[in-house]
C-alpha cells in the first residue's frame, strides 16, 4: 500500500479524492500529516464502527526493523536481497495471518534518502484482525531515546488495551526486533546516516519499557516475548538488561546470517480468533517461543554454512541464574556477566561455559539451545551448550 | 569499466567523505558484498578443484596482503585500523585453511564450493558493513583492493 501523502501534488486533487471516498480522506489525513508533531487520530475503518459487536484484540505484536545501515545479503545463486525489506514482508505477511491481533510494524530508515535529500526516518504500518488499516510516516529525533518514537504512536494509536474495539486483557504481546548487533557499550554510532551513539543493549531496553501500558489491569512485564534477530544477543549482560521487560527472550549468542530468525509461526498463535477459544496458558507464550526457535533454526541450518546459535531464555529463572554466579566466575569481566559495561577493545566471543567458574548453563538456567557447528573454521568441532556467550579479550585466544 | 567505476568512486568519496562517509560507505558495502557474491560463484563454476582452489587463494591472499599493508597506512584512523586488522585476521584464517597450515586441516576439494560461501557469509555477517563504519580513506582502500582482485 502506498503512502498517499508521498506526492503531494495540487490541493483540488487531494479534496476531490477525499470526496470520493471517506477512508481515503482518513488516511490521506494521517499520512499528510505533519511526521511526529503530535500523533493525529488514525480514523479506523468504517466495519469497525458499525453496531456489531467488535472482535477482541487477543494479541499485540511489534515489529521494529532497523534499515538505515548495510543489510544486503546474497543467496547461494548470486541473488541479492535486502535484510530489512524481506524482514518487512514477514511482518507484513504475519500481520495479515494474525486475525485475533494488531501488529504494529515500524521501519527505520536513513535520515536521507540517497545521503543527500532530507525526509522521514520512519515508516509504520498497522494492521488489525489482518487488515491493514493505515500507514504514515514518522520521525525519530535524535534527542530520543531508542524507540521512544515508536513507543508514543503505539500508545496513541493501539486499540487492543485502552477498549476501543471493546476487547478484554491483551493475552501476549511481543516485540520482534530485526538489525544489526545491538552495542553492548555506548561509544559508536549505530546507525549510517544518524549520530546515535549512545544506542546499546541497556538503553534498548528502556526503550521496551516505554511499551508498558499502565493502569488497565496491564500490570507486569510489558512483553511475554522478546525476539532479538540480531547477532550477539544472547550474552548474559543483554538478558539481564532485558529480563525486567520480558518474560521470554529468543536470541542468537553468536553471528545471525541477515536472511534473519522467522516469526511466521505468532500468525498460528494469533489464529484465535474466536471469542470462545480459550486463552493462552500459562507458560504457553514458551512453547510458542520454542516453536519460532526451532523453525527459524531448521531454516538457517539449510541456508548456512556458518555457526548457527539460537537460544531461548526463561528470563526469570536465566536472570536468578547468573545473578547467582556474579561472583563466583573467576575472571569477572573475561566472563562478560557484566557484560554492560564491558571492555571496548579487540575481542572475541566465545561459549561462557568455557570458564569452569560459569557453570554449564543451558536447561539448568532456563534456557534452552539450538545449536550446528560451522562447518569451517576452527569451530567447527566445538559445541555451544551454555546458552551465552561472553566477550574474551583476542589476545587470550 | 571496473577502471571508470573505480575513479567515478574515488572522485565521489574525495567529495562527501570528509564530511560524512555514508553515502561512501553504502557504495562500496554494496560492491563489496557483491564482490564477494561473484567469488562464490565463479568458485562454483569453476571446471575443476584446482581452478576453483586458485581463484579462492588469489583471492584471499590478495586480500589478506592488502589488509595488511592498509593497517600500516599513516592516514588511516585507529578505529578504521582496528576494524581493517580484524578483517585482515579473518583472511589469515581462511588462508590458513584453504592451505592446511596454522593447525587447520586443509580444504578438500570436495569442499572448495562450500567454503566460498563459508568465506561469503562470514563477510557479510563480520562487523565490517555490519555496524562498523569506515572512514573515506579506509573506504578507497577496500574497494581499490576489490578491484583489482576481482
Amino acid at each position: 500500500m502506498r503512502l498517499f501523502g508521498r506526492f503531494t501534488g495540487p490541493l483540488s486533487i487531494l479534496k476531490g479524492l477525499a470526496a470520493l471516498c471517506p477512508w481515503t480522506a482518513a488516511l490521506l489525513a494521517v499520512s499528510c500529516a505533519p511526521a511526529s508533531k503530535g500523533v493525529p487520530a488514525m480514523a479506523l475503518p468504517p466495519t469497525e464502527t458499525s453496531a456489531a459487536a467488535p472482535l477482541p484484540i487477543r494479541f499485540q505484536f511489534i515489529y521494529v526493523v532497523h534499515g538505515d545501515a548495510g543489510y544486503t545479503w546474497h543467496d547461494s545463486t548470486g541473488g541479492r536481497h535486502s535484510a530489512d525489506l524481506e524482514a518487512l514482508d514477514q511482518a507484513a505477511r504475519v500481520a495479515r495471518q494474525s486475525p485475533a491481533a494488531e501488529v504494529f510494524i515500524f521501519h527505520q530508515k536513513p535520515k536521507r534518502f540517497l545521503g543527500l535529500f532530507p525526509g522521514a526516518d520512519g515508516a509504520l504500518s498497522i494492521y488489525r484482525h489482518g487488515r491493514l488499516i493505515g500507514s504514515r510516516k514518522y520521525d525519530r529525533p535524535d534527542r530520543d531515546p531508542p524507540l521512544a518514537a515508536e513507543a508514543r504512536l503505539f500508545h496513541a494509536l493501539a486499540a487492543g488495551h485502552n477498549g476501543r474495539t471493546g476487547t478484554g486483557r491483551v493475552e501476549a504481546r511481543v516485540f520482534a526486533y530485526f538489525g544489526h548487533e545491538i552495542p553492548a557499550n555506548p561509544g559508536k554510532a549505530y546507525s549510517r546516516s544518524r549520530s546515535d551513539t549512545g544506542f546499546a543493549i541497556d538503553s534498548f531496553a528502556q526503550g521496551l519499557g516505554l511499551f508498558a501500558s499502565h493502569g488497565n489491569g496491564d500490570e507486569g512485564k510489558p512483553f511475554e516475548l522478546v525476539i532479538l534477530s540480531s547477532c550477539h544477543g544472547g550474552t548474559p549482560g543483554a538478558t539481564r538488561a532485558l529480563a525486567p521487560y520480558a518474560s521470554w527472550l529468543l536470541a542468537v549468542p553468536g553471528e545471525l546470517h541477515l536472511s534473519y530468525l522467522d516469526t511466521r509461526a505468532l500468525s498460528d498463535m494469533a489464529e484465535r480468533a474466536d471469542a470462545g477459544t480459550p486463552p493462552l496458558e500459562a507458560g504457553e507464550i514458551g512453547t510458542w517461543g520454542r516453536i519460532i526457535a526451532s523453525e527459524s533454526f531448521e531454516r538457517l541450518k539449510k541456508s548456512t554454512v556458518t555457526e548457527v546459535t539460537l537460544a531461548l531464555y526463561d528470563t526469570e529463572r536465566a536472570a536468578a541464574w547468573l545473578e547467582d554466579r556474579q561472583g563466583r566466575s573467576e575472571g569477572g569481566d573475561a566472563t562478560g556477566i557484566a557484560a554492560a559495561s564491558a571492555p571496548s577493545e579487540p575481542a572475541v566471543h566465545r561459549d561462557c561455559g568455557n570458564d569452569p567458574g560459569f557453570g554449564a548453563g543451558g536447561e539448568d538456567a532456563g534456557v534452552m539451545v539450538f545449536h550446528q557447528a560451522p562447518r569451517f573454521g576452527r569451530d567447527k568441532t566445538k559445541v555451544f551448550l551454555s546458552g551465552w556467550e561472553c566477550r574474551v579479550a583476542a589476545k587470550a585466544e | 569499466m571496473k577502471k571508470l567505476f573505480a575513479l567515478f568512486t574515488f572522485a565521489l568519496l574525495a567529495v562527501t567523505a570528509p564530511a560524512q562517509a555514508a553515502p561512501g560507505a553504502a557504495l562500496v558495502e554494496e560492491q563489496y558484498k557483491a564482490a564477494l557474491s561473484r567469488l562464490t560463484q565463479d568458485v562454483r563454476q569453476a571446471p575443476s578443484p584446482t581452478e576453483k582452489r586458485e581463484i579462492l587463494q588469489r583471492f584471499v591472499n590478495g586480500m589478506q596482503d592488502g589488509l595488511q599493508k592498509a593497517e600500516n597506512l599513516e592516514s588511516i584512523q585507529e578505529s578504521d585500523r582496528e576494524t581493517l586488522r580484524s578483517v585482515a585476521g579473518r583472511f589469515q584464517a581462511y588462508k590458513a585453511e584453504l592451505d592446511g597450515t596454522d593447525g587447520y586441516d586443509r580444504v578438500a576439494d570436495a569442499d572448495l564450493d562450500g567454503f566460498a560461501g563459508y568465506v561469503q557469509q562470514g563477510m557479510e555477517q563480520a562487523p565490517m558493513g555490519g555496524g562498523v563504519y569506515l572512514s573515506g580513506t579506509a573506504l578507497i582502500v577496500i574497494l581499490l583492493l576489490l578491484i583489482f582482485l576481482l
